[in-house]
């Protein structure tokens, strides 16, 4: 499903126009990358938490080369969802 | 930093950057994760802009089958890593392991003073990057490419090649800094010494430098403490003076002994007639039978004099209002200042600042009472602003 179809779904349970989901889904995206810059997760009830983690610089090989490289630090987001999404997908 | 935000805290947090009120934001939050559920529950994957995907996962060999996986966006991730944006990866030269990288950042604080660092880092101290180089091995130095630049950047810590950065360098900093601090120490002494020289000509010659500090401090804590003593007495005479001169009476002839004594011990001739035609003076300018000060009295009695109109004038924080509450106790009887000012005032709303305004008595007021004022007050108030609306 795209965004679009979603946001058009979302606006007619919220009763709200497009604009306006749009404006919230955006506002939700900045506290949720503010919080995972800080590495603070986010925890929904029923749903799942967003986790960031950060991983150190590391030397890794390159394959296609063979040489080492020093890689920079990196923070990833791993989303564990909650016993109750995980029950209601089986 | 690694705290958990629960849901009451996004709402509030989501709430402030949408500028919305917390019941709509926690409305907002509820529907959206449902919706997303429901449609990861139809099998399908949802894509969310600026977020991210959620995808449902069927292949075992993938993941868990049931379970939920999720992809941040493009733009998502690089706004978390976008601290991190400075760096890129560093390709390290052969026979270089992680192993090398990682002794150099913990144990290099303890292995320094015991390899001869400090000869080492005096030398290569105009470049700042040896505190690397007494801890690689000889075998990793042998191996190191020819030119220069290669072998310095080989032995520098990640911190140094990604240089400042938010993980390490302030871990490093201080270790350059104070081995550079305690070669600074090494040579202080001697400047010292050339400067002691100078200042010992001049001050007196005593053997021990601290005494003579000291000494010289308490002197001018002295003198200081003295100036402030005589300023203090100084000050005080000028007032005990001023205060024994206002106290004293004037005599209204101006020369204080000679005439005084005049009038009351012996009375002379000069003086009687002095007193005379004194006397009767003012009994003449104003034919009254009383004593001299009552008709004097009696001439300011007659309000103009004494009563002189009251003027204000008007400036950006002293307008009508401010004027009639302290003047007349009421900001209300604003009114009568600007029907006193009609002729220089025309919207009592617009007053221009420097405008001189004429205060009137505060008895000639119309209304006997103060109820009786008030009402006439507001009605006036009530007709001007209406008319001027």
């Amino acid at each position: 499903m795209d965004y679009k179809t979603f946001r058009r779904r979302l606006a007619e349970k919220l009763g709200r126009k497009n604009s306006d989901v749009d404006a919230l889904v955006e506002g939700l995206s900045i506290v949720l990358r503010q919080s995972c810059s800080e590495l603070d997760s986010i925890a929904i009830p029923t749903f799942g938490t967003f986790a960031p983690r950060k991983h150190a610089e590391a030397v890794v090989d390159d394959l296609a080369t063979g040489k080492k490289m020093l890689v920079p630090p990196e923070i990833s987001v791993e989303f564990r969802p909650g016993a109750m999404l995980t029950k209601r997908m089986r | 930093m690694n705290n958990i935000i629960n849901l009451s805290q996004l709402i509030t947090r989501l709430a402030k950057v949408t500028d919305t009120d917390p019941n709509t934001a926690r409305r907002f939050l509820r529907t959206f994760f449902a919706t997303i559920e429901e449609v990861l529950a139809e099998g399908e994957t949802v894509e969310i802009k600026g977020i991210g995907t959620f995808m449902r996962c069927d292949d075992p060999a993938v993941g868990t089958p049931g379970s939920v996986g999720f992809a941040p966006a493009d733009d998502f991730a690089e706004e978390i890593n976008r601290p991190f944006a400075v760096f890129e990866a560093v390709e390290l030269a052969d026979g270089l392991t992680a192993e090398d990288l990682e002794p150099e950042i913990t144990e290099t604080p303890a292995e320094e003073p015991e390899i001869d660092v400090p000869a080492e880092i005096t030398d290569i101290a105009e470049d700042a990057e040896t505190v690397v180089e007494p801890t690689i091995p000889a075998e990793t130095e042998e191996n190191v490419s020819a030119t220069a630049a290669e072998t310095e950047e080989e032995h520098k810590a990640p911190w140094e090649i990604y240089g400042k950065g938010p993980f390490t360098i302030e871990e490093k900093q201080p270790e350059t800094i104070s081995e550079t601090i305690e070669e600074n120490l090494v040579e202080a002494p001697e400047e010292v010494s050339a400067f002691e020289d100078t200042p010992m000509e001049e001050s007196v010659a005593d053997p021990e430098d601290n005494e003579d500090d000291l000494d010289e401090e308490e002197k001018t804590h002295s003198r200081t403490w003295i100036w402030i003593a005589c300023a203090i007495l100084v000050v005080g005479a000028i007032a005990g003076y001023f205060a024994a001169v206002v106290s004293v009476p004037i005599p209204k002839y101006g020369e204080d002994e000679t005439e005084q004594n005049e009038i009351t011990p012996e009375p002379t001739a000069e003086s009687i007639i002095v007193e005379e035609l004194a006397l009767p003076a003012p009994q003449e300018t104003e034919q009254t039978q009383t004593a001299a000060p009552e008709p004097v009295i009696e001439e300011p009695a007659p309000t103009t004099p004494a009563k002189e109109p009251k003027y204000d004038t008007v400036t950006s924080k002293r307008y009508l209002a401010i004027m009639a509450r302290e003047y007349y106790g009421r900001s209300i009887y604003w009114v009568f200042i600007y029907e006193a000012n009609a002729d220089k005032i025309n919207d009592p709303n617009k007053v221009a600042p420097g405008t001189r305004v004429l205060i009137p008595d505060k008895e000639s007021l119309p209304g006997s009472t103060d109820a009786e004022r008030m009402s006439i007050a507001e009605k006036k108030a009530a007709e001007i602003q209406a008319k001027f609306k």
